[in-house]
Parts: C-alpha cells; structure tokens; sequence
C-alpha cells in the first residue's frame, strides 16, 4: 500500500503539473454559436500547438468548454462549476458581454482570472482595472469611437446622420455608450436624441428599430450596429429594400463570416470593425494562424490571438501555475509579445493588451480592409 | 491473690480478643474500603462511557437537526440528493445508544437503565421516522416545485415569446406605418395611413403586451403565494381578470389585422400559446397546472412544515431525554461517588475514631484495671488480715475484752501514775479542814495514809503545834473567803519542814459549779531546792571569803581569829546575854564578811533562844562549829600560810626616802617595825564595804567615804574591837540612815553619806569615827526605852550609856542585820576591854556621829609618811565633819 501510495504520488501529481486546465464557457448552441465555435477553434488551435511544443513550463494546456448558449443564467453556473469543480487556473475566451456581466463577480470572488473574453464591453474595462480581468482585445467602445471618428472625421457626417441600431442589452448599451462618448469627444452631446433603435437578443423582431431609424423624420447617413449578425442582416435588408442608403456599420461581435453569409448580395458596402487584423496580414501571429489548418476568421484568429496571450502571461508564471501567481506574472511588467508588432506590458492600471481597431468592408465576397472612410461607397 | 490473678488473666484475654476484634474490624473497614473504591471506580468508568454515550448521541441528534435545517433549507432536488443518505447519523445514533445500552446499567442499576434505554430508542426512533417522513416531504416538495419552477420557466418562456411576438407584431405594424408614411412623405396618397389599421395593430399589440407582462407579474405572484388563500385570491381575482383582458386585447389585436400572412399566423400562434400558457397557469384540463403544482408544493411545504415541527419536538424530547439520562447518568455518578466518597470517608472516621476510642478506652480500662487490681489485692490483703483477725476475734473474743479491761485499767492505772508520778502532793481539803477524796501517792508517801477526818494540819504537821495554830489561823480566814483568796492565801504558812524534808505549800481556790466548796493544797518538796540554793549559797560565801583572801588577807585572818575566839567564847558562855551578844557579833562579822550561812545560823540560834530560856545546848552550839568549819576549810590553808607584810608604793618610797638620807637607823627600824602595824584606812574599807552591802540589802543609797589619814594601829591592841565596829556601822545603815524616798520627802539627798574615819591623836591614841547624815538619834524613845526596863537615864552621858547596853533597841522588828539591841553592847564592851571610851553626837534630821577614843598607850598608832601632823589630821576632822555639828560630849 505505501509503495502504492509512493508510486502515486509522484505520477498523480506530475499528472496533476502535467495538464493545466483552462475553463471556457461559451455559445456553443443559440443565435451565437458561431462566434463560440469559432472562439474554442481558435483558442484549442493555439493550445495544441503549445502542447505539441511541449506545453508551457512543462504543462499541458486543456481547455475545458461549457456551452451556455450565450445566456447569462447559464454561464454564471457554467463558470463556477470550471472553478470549484474543476478547479480551472483561468476562464479564457468566453463569448457574450451579458454573459461577461454575471461572470465577472464571480471571477472576482474566487479570484480566477478571466482571460480575452470576446467582448468589448466596458464592463470588463474599468478604471482602475479588475484585478482578475484581463482583455486582448480592444473594447466596443473602441471600436464605436473609431466609427465615429470615421464617420465624422473622415466622411464628414453630422452627428445627427447617424443611427443607432443596438441590442437591447449590455453589449448594446456598451457599444452605444462608446459611441456616445466618442459624439461628445466631437462635440455631439445627444446622441440619446439621434434615432436608436433597439432589438430583443435572439430575436428578429428588427421591425421597430426599423421604424425607429426609418422615421420619415430623420434622414441617417450610417447606422452604427451592435448586434449580432442575424438581426443585423435582417435590418440591413430590410433598410436597404425600403431604400435606406446609409452606410451600415457593425462592431466585430457581430461575426463577420455569418454576416456576411447571411446579408448574401447584400453585403457589399457592410463594415465590420475588427480587433485582429486581417488573416491575410503580414503578423507573426497570422503566420502561426494560417499554419493551423482553421479556417480563416477573425473571431477563430481572436481565440488563436487570446491562445497566444494565455501563454505568454503563463510563461512568465514562475512557480506553481496558480490563479495569484498568474496575476503578478501579467501585472509584473513583463512585456507579452502577442506576435502583432510592439510587445505590450500589462500593469495594475493596464489589463489590456489591444486597443487596436482595423475596420473592415465586404466587398465581393470578402473582407477589405481599410483606413479612410471617405472612400467607402454606399450602394 | 490468685483470683486477681485470674482476673488479670481474664482482663488480658479479654483485651486480647477486643484488639482481635478491632484489628477484624479494621480489616473489614478497610475490606469495605477497597470494596467502595472498586464500586467508585467501576462507576467512574462507566459514568465516562454513559456521558461519552449521551454526548454521542446528543451530537447525533444534533446532526439530525442539522440535517433538518439543511433539507428545509435546500431548493431542489439536487440539493436535497446529498442528504439522502443518513446512514452515517443512523449509524452514530446506533452507535452511541449501543454504547448508552452498555454503560448505563452500571451507573443507575439495570432497571432504571433498561427503563431509560427504552425510552431513549423510542424518543430516536420517532425523531427518526419523523425525520424520514421530512426527507420525503420536502423531497416531494422539491419535486412539485422544481415541476413548479420548470412550468414557471416554461410559461416565463411562453410569456417572454409572447410579449416578444406582442412587440414583433407592434414592431411591424410601426414598420407599416413608418414605411407608409415614408411612402406619403414621397408623395403616395395619405389614405391608407389615415385610414390603415396599423397604428391600431400597434396599440392593441402593445395592450397585449401589457396584458401579458401582467401576466408574467401574476405568475411571480403565483409563484410567491405564500398560502392557500393568497393562492385562492390571486386566481379568483387577478388571474380570471388579466386572462380575460389578455384575451379581449388579443381579439382586438387579430380584428385589427390586415396585413400579411406572416403577421396573421403569428397572431394565431400568440393566440394558440396565450391559451396554451392559460391552461397551464390553471387549465382545468392541465394536470400539471402551475396553480394545481403550486397548490401541491403549498400543501408539501405545510407538511414538510408540520412534520420539521413535530421532529423539532421530538428532538427536543429527546434531547430533553437525553440531558435528562446524562443529568441522571452524571448525579448517579457523582451522588454515588459523592455518597460513596462520604461513606468512604465516614467509614476511614469511623474506623479511625473507632480506633482511637478502643486504644483509648484500652489504655484507660488497661490503667483502671492496674489501679483496680491493685486496690484489690490490698482489699485482698486486707481481707485477708481482717478476716486472720476476724478469726483471732473468733478464737478469743474474751481474751479482747480483758485485754481492753487491761487497757482501761492500764490507762486507769497510768492516770494513776501520773498523779502519782507528779512530784507534787496534792491534798484537797474542804472547807472545815478535813482532807477530802485521795490523796497523791507523793501526799501518801510524805505524809501517810489519811484516815476519814483527818484535819489537814495533823495530816501535814503531825505535831508541829506552832505551825499548825498559825495554819488553823489562816485557814479559818481562807475558808471564810471575805479577804480576797490570794491575799490570805499569801499569809499562809508557804514552807515547812517534816522528818528532815522542806516543802513547800500553795493553795488552789477549788469551785464546784461556781461555787467554793474547797481548797487544794499543793505540796512541793523543796529539800533538794532548798539544799541547792544551801550549796548555791555556800559557794557564794566561799567566793566572797576567797575574795576577801586576796583583797583583805589580814583582815581575813583577823576575821577568823576573831569568830574563832567567839566561838569559843560561845561555848565557855554561862550567861545567857554573853551567850546572845556572842551570837549577835558572830552574826554581824560574819555577815561583814558575806559569811551568810554563819550569818543565819547565828541568826536561827537567836530566834531559837529567843523561843526558851537558858543556853545554847552543846548540840546547836557543835553544829555552828562544824558549820564554821565547814566554811572555812577551803580557804583554810591559805590562811594558814605564813603571814606576810604588805607595803603599799608610799611605804615603800618613805623607806627607800629614809634610807637614801642615810637617816637615823632607828628611825628606819622603826618604819620598818611599823610595817608589821595595821593600816586602819584596810579595815575602814572593808567596814565601808560592809555598809554598802548593807545599804544595798535594805535598798539604801549609801555613798561611803573613807578617811583613814594613813594610820597603823599596833596589831593585837583593836583587835576586838574592830571586830564588834561592825555593829555600830551596821546601826547606822539600818537606824540612822533613811531611805532614799524618805530623805526625799525630808528634803535631803537621795543618796545617804557615812564616814568612816580614824585620826591620830596627841598622844599617839587614836579617835575612830562612824558618822551618818541620817535622821539623828531618837533620844525621846531611848528614855523610854529606859523607863520601860527600869533604867533611870535622863542625861546624854546616861542615855548613851544606856543605848551601849546590850538589849536596846528602837527598833520593834529585829532584822537579821541588827535591831537586836545586842551590836553596842559588844562595841561598847570592846571598846572598854581597850581602855577606849566612846561618844554619840546625834542631831535630829542632820545625822549622828559615834565616835571612839583609844590612847596613845594602848593602841601606839603611827602616821604614815608625810601625814603625820597631828593638827592637820584634827582640821581635817573638823574640815570632815560636814555640816554635822557633832557635841565634842566626850574626847
């Protein structure tokens, strides 16, 4: 028996060194699926590579993925089941801000980093930061003030020629409340008066944003979207089939591929903002992205960036991979190349490591990058 | 002795078996002890397991309660699926009652125990059941409510779908009309939007909308009824209400509708499911309905309610039970072992006390016994000894009783002695004279046997006829008792003299009851007394004449010469007066000389003389000689040795002066010659020593002065006469002299002055002088005197005459001294045998002077050197005489 015990020990626990478990809980049924989907690919895609590398100090990585159907009420269990039962080290790669919303406390509460969920919301960005939230990419906020700033600044729009078509939820919300701060930066402060209109998560019922954005009253030259893609699809359809001739702008949430694929010959002309840069780009990270056999995608490449960002913070861990030990490594000052040029630090103040924005326009079939909105051409 | 023996061997192995018994007692006390101990500790180990038991299953009951609390405090079955195993409490319950089982019968006895057991496995077993009853109501209830709660879910689903397809159809209709009035805003006619139903599609979506949030409100009210009659309430109100409004709105809405089929169907699906979420909320058809669930889980809630109470109470009786076991699990153990401590120690007491009061009662009994014992044997030895003597009482009785007649009249016979024995004679005489009752053995053996009425007189005198009138006298006066006793007793005859025997007498006033009925003679006999002081007295004088021997050797010599003459004289005397004055000087010279028992002797033969007539018989006369004799042996030889001369320093220093001036060598033979003379200054001063001794016998302060002038008398001429001097010394103490009281009442001195003088005359005589400063001569009483016998004396020469005459005396009482007339007669005798002649100057109260004249030729008296002058001698005379004017009657 102490022989036994003697010999189990050591393999149980080098079993136990041997793998790190990581948690995810994500869409992976429901209007949100894809990005979930998506998320784990990417995420799994760059775990494996770190495995066949022989893991990260000696560890392997393992992803433990929990579907809640991008439903608050289920991701709350979800991510408290990986960290008491399954004692995950962090949760990464969640899909959903209303997720994130009732995930955040409880990561707080049990002190388990939650790494690059796929949202922007400024709920996981506050000032000073959480200290177990940590982002890699940039927030919707971000991504709304860049289309402000385009809007305004590039294709010299009004303020009151844009709209508002948003989730009626906190992705929305946080979408919107950038833009609005972005307005205000411009010198807008009503942005609460400029034609909103807002759909229920996981419906279609777009008609009455519709309404809202296509009132005879109000004239909107872009339409800035939060949401996902099917709702966005069915409103960008229907707004250009009543003759709305507006530019229609989405944050990258929305899944670009599934737009896309959805709006069909709609498409053309439809932005997509995105925190990762094109596949096609000349990165690093994308080299090892387009290596891994997934198909090309922003939301897969943003699971195969927020891998990489896992790691690298893990990297840094010394000692024992525990959840404490893996904060001070990410707030340490240790600078995480993410193989998307300048490696960035993180810090107590800083637990973001993006705040890059690379608007994106689907123009036959795919997307193009670009830089000035001017340029952009609406049918 | 032997039973005390027996006793003690008794007593011993009676304290032999006591100590036996107390060791046994000890033993047992101890035996006790060690039984209690064990009981205590047997108890002590089974008090820990009992309390170790009811602990156990306190903590087991308390897991129970947890267990309680914990499945009315979980929400779903889930939760509820980890308590469903209560094997772990069942187990420890058991457990500890087994142990309880086990260990109480030790702490409170068997029945009491079984008694408890069974009530505590009732108390379990109930709380038990109750408890599993809980666990399956709340487990039904769990189950009702999770129905409850996915029906909830379900219609929350329901009603969000259908608000949301309210909201969609409202969403498009405001599409409608939006995208119409976009159309007339382009130009198109306004008609359909004024007269369009889609503003009121709209709203009737929208009040079904608001009807349907309601309903969602009254699903949550549903679902929060906290009762039966708040349930009855919300369906009978609320529910009915909000239904038929959703209803009517929804009828309203699908009236409305217009536009295309998509909405159409959509609204026959609101329809469908607005019915479908009322028959589940309380479809009568709907088993499952959410009122009839909610109703259920009431109903289970009441009961879990119901039965957590009863099992509260049942655990609380139990756990009441269980403090109760281990209350009386812990006071039987302490009771017992208090008890069995106090008993313990009671018993150590006790055993101890009993110890100490057996080795104290021992050592007392022991100490007791001792003394007893002791007691007994000598009760024993006395016993024995009375009973020897009861014995000897037995034997002779008689014996005893003439032994104590012995005693009584030993005892008779000793008082008898000692009366008998006392040197005393006593008589007792009553007051007739006549002896009376016996007489002492002294009284017998002096005096004889009395016969009945022997007068006292004959008995003590025999034929004494002088004494015994003198006693008749005085008894007669005794007897009388009118001159208080004493004083007649005290002229009482004190001493006579019986058949050679001196006694002496003393009276005793005898009373019988107060009254004197007689006289007690006590008769001493004295003889030896009287011969003692005799003796006594004869060495005095033979010290007085040892000291005359060396004071006065010559005149020692010339007083023996003299008595001796006397004596003589005394015997040769045929006439009775020479016969008295021989007497008389013989008394006197002797006295001088402190020659007492002569003195008296002489004296006795006087009173002799003076009791008959004629001489002295040859006898009396032999008796004084012997006597003399007698007194005079041991200084006899002294006397006897050859005569010396003695020479005073003057003397010696008128030789020395005369032989140094080679004087006239018959002057210094004559000096010489003189020597051998006598001094006259010797002979005054043993007269002056004579008159002192008599002053002093009749208590009279008399100083004398000596005034010699260094006279020598031829030896042989005076010599008789100096001896008869005396007598006119000692009738000058005794006449002339007063006492000192009455010298004082004269006015004179105490002290009385006598002057005893000689002087040389012209023709070598000599003039001797004895002067007194006393009370003068009573020349009145000597004519008297004179007349009585017949004497014609009227002159002073006739009247001195006279008073030198023997016989004469003023004097009514002789005394032993003088007073017996006798004294001048012999000086005057004397004096003339010497061719002297002699005078008397007397002066009443100032004193008297006899003086005595010798001539030259008689007496060739000489002065000594450097006093010779014959006038100087005479002034000095006339110097001397001191205030006493003495009539020069005769020179």
């Amino acid at each position: 028996l102490l022989l036994s015990a003697l010999l189990a020990c050591p393999s149980a626990r080098a079993d136990e060194n041997a793998t790190l478990k990581i948690g995810m809980s994500t869409a992976l049924t429901g209007p949100a699926e894809g990005l979930g989907r998506e998320m784990r690919a990417g995420v799994e895609a760059y775990f494996e590579r770190v495995n066949r590398q022989g893991g990260v100090n000696g560890h392997r990585l393992e992803l433990l993925v929990r579907d809640d159907q991008y439903e608050p009420s289920r991701a709350g269990p979800n991510v408290r089941e990986l960290i008491d039962r399954d004692h995950v080290l962090a949760i990464v790669g969640n899909v959903g801000t209303p997720t994130a919303v009732v995930t955040v406390p409880i990561v707080n509460q049990k002190k388990v980093p939650f790494f690059g969920a796929f949202t922007g919301a400024g709920v996981l960005r506050k000032t000073p930061p959480d200290r177990y939230v940590f982002n890699v990419r940039a927030s919707y906020a971000d991504e709304t003030a860049e289309m402000v700033r385009g809007l305004l600044e590039d294709r010299h729009l009004d303020p009151t020629e844009i709209a508002f078509f948003t989730q009626d939820d906190a992705y929305g919300d946080a979408g919107f409340s950038g833009a609005a701060r972005a307005l205000a930066a411009h010198g807008f402060k009503h942005a609460d008066a400029l034609p909103h209109g807002r759909y229920t998560r996981n419906t279609e019922d777009v008609e009455n944003a519709l309404a809202e954005v296509l009132d005879p009253r109000v004239h909107p030259k872009a339409v800035i979207m939060v949401g996902t893609y099917k709702p966005c699809a069915k409103f960008i359809r229907i707004a250009r089939q009543v003759g709305l001739h507006a530019i229609f702008a989405n944050v990258s949430f929305v899944g670009s591929a599934d737009l896309m694929r959805e709006l069909g010959k709609d498409a053309d002309g439809v932005v997509v903002t995105q925190v990762v840069p094109h596949w096609s780009a000349d990165f690093p990270i994308l080299k090892e992205y387009r290596e891994s056999g997934l198909t090309p995608g922003f939301v897969s490449l943003e699971g195969f960036i927020v891998g990489r960002a896992f790691t690298e913070v893990l990297r840094a861990t010394h000692g024992a991979a525990t959840p404490e030990l893996f904060v001070e490594a990410a707030e340490s000052g240790t600078r995480f190349d993410l193989g998307l040029g300048t490696p960035q630090a993180l810090g107590k103040d800083r637990h973001g490591f993006s705040s890059a924005v690379w608007p994106t326009v689907i123009a036959h079939g795919e997307f193009r990058g670009f830089s000035n909105w001017a340029e952009l051409k609406v049918p | 002795m032997k039973p005390a023996r027996s006793i003690e061997s008794n007593l011993i192995s009676f304290g032999v078996t006591l100590g036996s018994l107390l060791v046994l007692l000890i033993v047992l006390l101890f035996g006790v002890e060690h039984a209690l101990s064990a009981r205590l500790e047997r108890i002590g180990n089974a008090a820990m397991p009992a309390e170790h038991a009811i602990t156990g299953l306190r903590h087991a009951v308390s897991r129970v309660f947890e267990r309680q609390v914990q499945l009315l405090s979980t929400r779903t079955e889930a939760e509820l699926t980890p308590l469903a195993n209560r094997a772990p409490i069942e187990h420890a319950l058991a457990e500890s009652r087994q142990e309880l089982r086990a260990a109480l019968p030790d702490v409170v006895g068997e029945a009491q125990a079984a008694r408890a057991s069974a009530a505590l496995d009732a108390s379990v077993n109930e709380v038990l059941t109750r408890d599993a009853a809980l666990f399956s109501s709340v487990q039904h209830a769990h189950a009702v409510e999770a129905q409850f709660d996915a029906r909830t879910t379900a219609l929350k689903a329901s009603l969000a779908q259908l608000i949301q397809d309210a909201n969609a159809v409202a969403g498009t209709a405001h599409l409608e009309y939006v995208l119409e009035l976009r159309r007339v805003a382009a130009g198109a006619p306004a008609e359909k939007v004024v007269r369009g139903s889609a503003r009121k599609q709209q709203e009737a979506a929208g009040q079904v909308v608001v009807a349907v949030l309601q309903l969602g409100q009254l699903v949550g009210k549903l679902n929060l009824a906290s009762g039966e009659d708040e349930l009855n309430s919300l369906l009978a109100n609320e529910l009915s209400q909000n239904l038929s409004r959703a209803r009517a709105q929804l009828d309203v809405l699908q009236w409305n509708l217009e536009g295309s089929d998509a909405t159409t169907q959509r609204v026959a699906r609101m329809r469908a499911l607005f019915e479908a979420i009322a028959e589940q909320i309380n479809g009568d058809k709907e088993a499952q309905s959410l009122v009839k669930l909610k109703r259920s889980s009431l109903l289970e809630r009441s009961n879990a309610a119901t039965l957590r109470v009863q099992t509260q109470e049942g655990a609380a009786h139990l756990s009441d039970e269980l403090g109760a076991a281990e209350r009386i699990a812990s006071d039987e153990a302490r009771d017992s072992t208090r008890s069995a401590r106090r008993t313990l120690w009671a018993a150590r007491l006790l055993s101890l006390a009993a110890l100490a009061a057996a080795v104290l009662v021992g050592f007392h009994s022991v100490r007791r016994l001792r003394e007893s014992l002791g007691g007994l044997r000598q009760q024993n030895e006395q016993l024995a000894s009375l009973s020897r003597d009861l014995q000897s009482v037995n034997d002779g009785l008689e014996h005893l009783v003439a032994e104590r007649s012995a005693k009584l009249l030993a005892r008779e016979r000793a008082m008898r002695l000692v009366l008998d024995a006392m040197s005393d004679a006593l008589v007792s005489v009553d007051l007739e004279g006549y002896v009376s009752g016996e007489s002492s053995k002294a009284a017998v053996s002096w005096f004889g046997t009395t016969e009945s009425r022997t007068p006292v007189w004959q008995y003590l005198f025999g034929k004494a006829d002088r004494l015994t009138a003198e006693f008749q006298l005085g008894f007669a006066q005794l007897a009388e008792d009118i001159i208080p006793f004493e004083a007649s007793a005290s002229c009482m005859p004190s001493r006579f003299a019986r058949d050679g025997r001196v006694y002496s007498l003393d009276y005793r006033q005898v009373f019988e009851e107060a009254r004197f009925c007689g006289i007690l003679l006590i008769i001493h006999d004295v003889t030896e007394h009287v011969a003692a002081e005799a003796r006594e007295r004869d060495a005095r004088e033979q010290q007085r004449l040892l000291s005359h021997l060396l004071s006065d050797k010559l005149g020692l010599q010339a007083f023996v010469r003299d008595s001796e003459r006397l004596l003589f004289a005394l015997r040769d005397s045929r006439d009775r007066a020479t016969t008295l004055r021989i007497l008389h000087t013989l008394k006197g010279n002797a006295a001088v000389y402190g020659m007492e028992s002569i003195s008296r002797h002489c004296h006795l033969l006087e009173d002799a003389l003076a009791d008959r007539e004629g001489l002295l018989e040859p006898a009396e006369h032999q008796e004084l000689l012997t006597l003399w004799h007698a007194r005079l042996e041991r200084v006899a030889e002294v006397l006897a040795a050859e005569d010396m001369v003695q020479l005073d320093e003057d003397e010696l220093g008128e030789i020395l002066g005369a032989l140094r001036q080679r004087r006239d060598y018959s002057e210094i033979v004559h000096l010489v010659e003189s020597w051998r003379w006598v001094k006259t200054s010797a002979i005054l001063r043993r007269l002056g020593a004579q008159a002192r001794r008599i002053g002093q016998t009749l208590e009279k302060d008399v100083e004398v002065r000596i005034e010699s002038n260094q006279l020598r008398v031829m030896p042989g001429a005076l010599d008789d006469f100096w001896s008869e001097l005396i007598h006119v010394v000692r009738n000058a103490v005794d006449h002339g002299l007063e006492t000192p009281e009455e010298r004082t009442q004269a006015g004179k001195a105490a002290t009385a002055h006598l002057v005893l003088r000689t002087r040389l005359l012209d023709d070598a005589g000599i003039s001797v002088e004895v002067a007194d400063d006393g009370r003068g001569l009573d020349f009145e009483a000597l004519r008297r005197a004179a007349e009585q016998r017949g004497v014609s004396a009227t002159t002073h020469e006739e009247l001195v005459e006279f008073m030198f005459c023997d016989g004469v005396t003023t004097r009514e009482v002789a005394t032993e001294l003088s007073g017996r007339g006798v004294g001048l007669g012999a000086v005057a005798a004397a004096c003339r045998a010497a061719s002297g002649v002699f005078d008397v100057d007397t002066k009443p109260g100032k004193g008297t002077v006899f003086r005595f004249l010798f001539p030259g030729s008689v007496v060739q008296a000489r002065a000594g050197a450097g006093h010779s002058t014959f006038h100087d001698v005479s002034s000095r005379y006339r110097a001397g005489s001191a205030g006493v004017d003495v009539p020069r009657t005769l020179v």
